[in-house]
């Protein structure tokens, strides 16, 4: 029995995730009744930039005539995942280019899903506010119509290819993302050099460090139950991925399996990290910020993260000398821990459109760019503006400049349910309480029943 | 005689000492306010060595206290004040016509909402709230602490079954009203049970959480427990701007608590669940 | 006729209560057992399914674990926190000089918001080194614990924390009941020559059965519905271990955009709430009318 109408058909016939969409989607839209509500949005946005078309790049937005800005006016809403005080030298630039505009901002925390919750309510309720925040992946929202079509706004234009396909839908960029985080595996140099240890160049390296480490009576890895699932991650990286980068996207399809996938690498891991001894049973009960308080003062040798976790190192231990190196394969290939940013979304049925598109291009513009660079400390897609990376993460400069990151789950279709799964799944793995068969069978039996059910 | 009193100086003490390690993680919290990352780290009991109110700064920095405080205040003490009334009126006719076959059922019917956890029914209550056009609003959130009115009115319900009915009677014989009667003669008589109440609702309201953060949206209607919340999120790989807000967060509890505290216990007694 | 106009005001007393409880619980209760058979996602349209998300939940092994998992934790809750609450209330209401300050210390906890008292303990127990309890041992020399590593533990530690925060404020109900227990029964108990502990046994037991209602009700459904704590403090984890089933309906279910399953558990778990705490309010009341 269905009910309303067959918006669900439309869904299943798009397999609209990382890099399958392509081209600059205005012109390859096809029509289909499930798309009014963006066509409509969609020529909406033509015609504005008709008005306007002096807005080519962003610094000629910046000195936009004060008459254009004008027109911008009334109450801009934003659900953030970034807090207010982060958010605030972003919002000050903006209202300071278009003082009519009035800000209701909103902010909900990412902590236990609850960014996730709240977006479902809203959209749910018709609430969205003119500009969210959104996670990967996009096609759920997408395909329901709730997010406008963003293809032709200058700002987007601007972002590499990679960077818009990711965040397409049906050929269509439906949300922005200037920015990608990327990390690696940060190591302690003194304890690195008191071991006579050299950055590995494979996986084999990577183990024989371990070893060394730990026969010297150091523990070599700091990791925590939420994030110790990156190791497994790594080999996934470095051996499935670097070979087909799509490869979680046909998880989705059912062409692939997570046993395919995910067998190898939890089978290495638990035998080569658990069973050695380098990750015991108090990593699932640690939490992030213990872990890395231990590699901050000397108490193991390497932690998996990324950019973020810089200044923390610094301030919880000032003399602290490390760096970083990324993930290497059993053959020395380079595919290191990244992803690309959550990122903006516009309401298919904005209350302010003109002001939504005008923060975008804000954000877009050199200023915006920078300000927004400084708030996240990620690696920017754009290279029009120069920001400052921290010089302990030139080793990894290479991977975000080539391309040569990823991470799995943030591409599956039912990330919300599966990666928690795979998370739990990996803390039972170090508990003894299951085995990495048995994981890969439940989380493939888990995917078809979501998939059928859908 | 004497070994008694002697008894009874061995049981203080034991329970001094109970109640050290009882309170052992509050003074954790308090004292790790006043110390840098890394001393918090490295000695976690000791006293600050280089005291420093830097925390608290960057604490105050990282929310907006004066305008959560004032949302957290007025939510409070208006959703409080509205559920002792509306508990109190309930429960009176929940009392003395509890005989009615429709009261019976009413009375039922209440009991159950006090087992429902908001988890399971957020996405229509979303919905409902959406159409009443409280979403994103104080009043809406007040609304919602009313619900509260359910427990309230459980524990009204059992002290006022015990409250004699001569007076009510004589008043009614005099020619007052229903009304006139609960608001001149009965409610004044609820005195200690509405001090219990309202200590539990003023816990309860402002220590809410899952309310706030699933029905308002926009920062400058949050609520202090709300800032503190989003706070954990940002901050969490940093305890020693945490900390503080966790502190900030608690201290007008405490401040309540302390002006409350003989009422706490007193308005317990007397109030105590008389059926 | 003059019946009716005379019950008009107890109904519009009774009449504010009904409609905003209607409103806020019962309504959206109705509506959560409708898309319980339906698939629902919380965007879209939907279809009916029939006992689908049902036959899942109950198949589902980590749903039937949270399930055991809140079970567990809300029989041991309420039965630790009575044990510890009575003797303390008794303790607490006799003649130490530093009964106030003891009551203080022991109600304190319950006034802070039960999300963080999660956090703060997350930060004792942990398993790292940097624990507290942790970095004590090993500051003595000693071997650290797995504590929150643990499932076993991590459960213990989880039912231990819960009844840290709610010990004080159930003993100070207690606190309260034993204070309107007349002194004449004691007097009498002495004239009898009863020990310390028959006195309690024989009269200040059986005369706090009102409040043992109440606190053993709040007790009850609050661990039934707890999700701030068990979520902060160990995340649901180690694996499986401490998630619980209101966590489960959130995560699986409203996070995963999967809003028909979510109902459905719910559903499952009303229904045992509502059947729990039936045979408890029944069982108590029993023991305070045998009081009268």
């Amino acid at each position: 029995m269905k009910i309303r109408n067959s918006r669900l058909a439309a869904l299943l016939m798009v397999p609209a995730l990382l890099l399958a969409g392509c081209g600059n989607g205005a012109s390859t839209q096809e029509a289909s009744p499930a798309q009014d509500d963006q066509q409509e949005t969609e020529s909406g946005t033509e015609e504005k930039q008709e008005e306007a078309p002096d807005t080519e790049t962003g610094e000629e937005a910046g000195e936009e005539s004060t008459a254009a800005k004008g027109d911008v006016s009334g109450t801009l809403s934003i659900l953030s995942w970034y807090a207010e005080d982060k958010m605030q030298p972003i919002l000050d630039g903006f209202t300071a280019q278009y003082p009519d505009v009035t800000l209701d901002f909103q902010h909900v925390s990412s902590e236990n899903s609850q960014y996730a919750q709240k977006l479902t309510l809203l959209a749910n309720a018709g609430e969205l506010p003119d500009l969210f925040y959104l996670q990967p992946p996009i096609t759920l929202m997408a395909s329901n119509g709730y997010l406008a079509e963003i293809s032709g706004i200058d700002a987007v234009k601007a972002l590499p290819e990679t960077y818009q396909s990711s965040y397409s839908y049906e050929g269509g960029v439906h949300a922005y993302c200037p920015d990608a985080w990327i990390g690696g595996v940060f190591y302690n140099k003194t304890m690195f050099e008191d071991h006579n240890l050299e950055v590995p160049k494979t996986y084999d390296d990577f183990l024989n460090i371990c070893k060394t480490l730990s026969d010297a009576g150091i523990k070599p890895l700091a990791a925590d139950a939420n994030s110790v699932i990156d190791y497994v991650y790594w080999l996934h990286n470095t051996e499935v991925l670097s070979e087909d980068i799509g490869f979680n996207s046909k998880i989705d399809t059912g062409e692939k399996t997570f046993e395919e996938g995910y067998l190898e690498a939890l089978t290495i891991f638990k035998e080569d990290l658990v069973d050695t001894g380098y990750i015991g049973q108090d990593v699932v009960g640690t939490t992030d910020d213990q872990r890395m308080t231990e590699f901050a003062m000397g108490d193991a040798a390497m932690t998996i993260s990324g950019p973020w976790a810089v200044s923390g190192f610094k301030e919880k231990n000032p003399d602290l000398d490390f760096s970083i190196f990324p993930y290497v394969g059993t053959e020395g290939q380079v595919l290191t821990v990244g992803a690309l940013n959550v990122a903006i979304a516009m309401n298919a049925q904005p209350q302010n459109q003109a002001a939504a598109e005008a923060f975008l291009n804000y954000l877009g513009s050199e200023e915006g760019m920078s300000a927004y660079q400084s708030m996240t400390g990620n690696f920017l897609g754009v290279d029009t503006v120069s920001y400052e990376i921290d010089p302990v993460l030139d080793p990894i400069r290479e991977c975000a400049a080539n391309g040569q990151f990823a991470y799995p789950d943030v591409t599956w279709e039912f990330q919300a349910t599966l990666s928690d799964m795979i998370k739990k799944g990996v803390q039972e793995i170090i508990l003894g309480t299951t085995t990495p068969q048995e994981l890969v069978k439940a989380l493939d039996e888990k995917e078809t029943e979501l998939r059928n059910n859908k | 005689m004497k070994r008694r009193k002697t008894l009874l100086h061995v049981q203080e003490a034991v329970m001094l000492l109970i109640c050290a390690v009882f309170f052992i993680p509050i003074y954790y919290l308090i004292v790790s306010t006043f110390k840098t990352q890394n001393e918090i780290v490295k000695a976690p009991l000791a006293l600050p060595a280089h005291f420093t109110l830097m925390n608290y700064a960057k604490a105050f920095q990282a929310i907006s206290f004066f305008r959560s405080f004032g949302n957290s205040l007025f939510v409070t003490a208006i959703s409080v004040t509205l559920i002792v009334v509306i508990s109190a009126m309930a429960a009176y006719t929940l009392a003395r016509k509890r005989e009615a076959r429709v009261v019976k059922f009413l009375d039922w019917y209440l009991f159950l909402g006090f087992l429902i956890p908001l988890q399971t029914t957020m996405i229509p209550l979303f919905s409902i709230m959406k159409g009443l056009k409280l979403t994103n609003s104080l009043l809406g959130l007040i609304f919602l602490h009313c619900n509260g009115c359910v427990f309230g009115s459980f524990l009204y319900k059992g002290f006022i079954k015990a409250l004699p009915e001569d007076l009510e009677e004589a008043a009614r014989i005099d020619g007052a009203g229903t009304t006139r009667i609960f608001w001149k003669i009965v409610f004044p008589l609820l005195k200690p049970i509405t001090t219990t109440l309202v200590i539990f609702n003023v816990m309860w309201t402002w220590n809410d959480f899952l309310y706030t953060y699933l029905f308002i949206s926009s920062s400058d209607k949050s609520t202090l427990i709300m800032q503190v919340y989003n706070g954990v999120g940002q901050y969490y790989n940093d305890w020693s701007v945490m900390m503080p807000v966790l502190v900030i967060a608690l201290l007008p509890m405490v401040i309540f608590y302390l002006i409350l505290q003989n009422q706490i216990i007193g308005g317990l007694t007397m109030g105590s669940m008389k059926n | 006729m003059r019946e009716i106009r005379k019950n008009v005001p107890y109904a519009l007393f009774l009449a504010p209560a009904i409609i905003i409880y209607t409103i806020i619980t019962f309504i959206p209760v109705v509506w959560t057992f409708f898309y319980s058979f339906t698939n629902f996602n919380g965007l879209s349209e939907y279809e009916f399914v029939g006992l689908n998300n049902y036959i899942q939940a109950f198949t589902t092994k980590n749903v039937v674990q949270s399930f055991r998992n809140t079970l567990l934790y809300a029989v041991a809750v309420p039965v630790s926190v009575t044990v510890l609450a009575i003797p303390l209330a008794v303790i607490l209401s006799g003649k130490m000089k530093s009964r106030n300050l003891q009551r203080a210390i022991f109600f304190f906890p319950s006034v802070i918001s039960s999300l963080f008292i999660g956090y703060i303990w997350n930060f004792i127990l942990s398993a790292s080194k940097y624990g507290l309890v942790n970095s004590i041992l090993t500051g003595l020399g000693m071997e650290k614990l797995l504590l929150l590593s643990d499932p076993d533990s991590a459960m213990l530690l989880l039912i231990l924390v819960t009844v840290w925060c709610n010990l004080g404020w159930h003993a100070s109900i207690y606190i309260a009941n034993i204070q309107t227990i007349s002194p004449e029964f004691y007097e009498a108990a002495e004239v009898d020559g009863a020990s310390a502990f028959d006195k309690f046994r024989y009269i200040t037991f059986p005369m706090l059965a009102p409040a043992m209602t109440t606190s053993v009700m709040l007790l009850l459904t609050g661990s039934l519905k707890a999700f701030d704590m068990p979520f902060a403090l160990t995340s649901g984890g180690p694996g499986y271990a401490t998630t619980m089933i209101t966590q489960t309906i959130i995560t699986e279910g409203i996070g995963a955009n999967r809003v028909g399953f979510a109902s459905a558990m719910a559903f499952i778990f009303l229904f045992t709430i509502a059947v729990v705490s039936t045979i408890q309010t029944k069982f108590m009341t029993k023991r305070e009318d045998n009081l009268r």
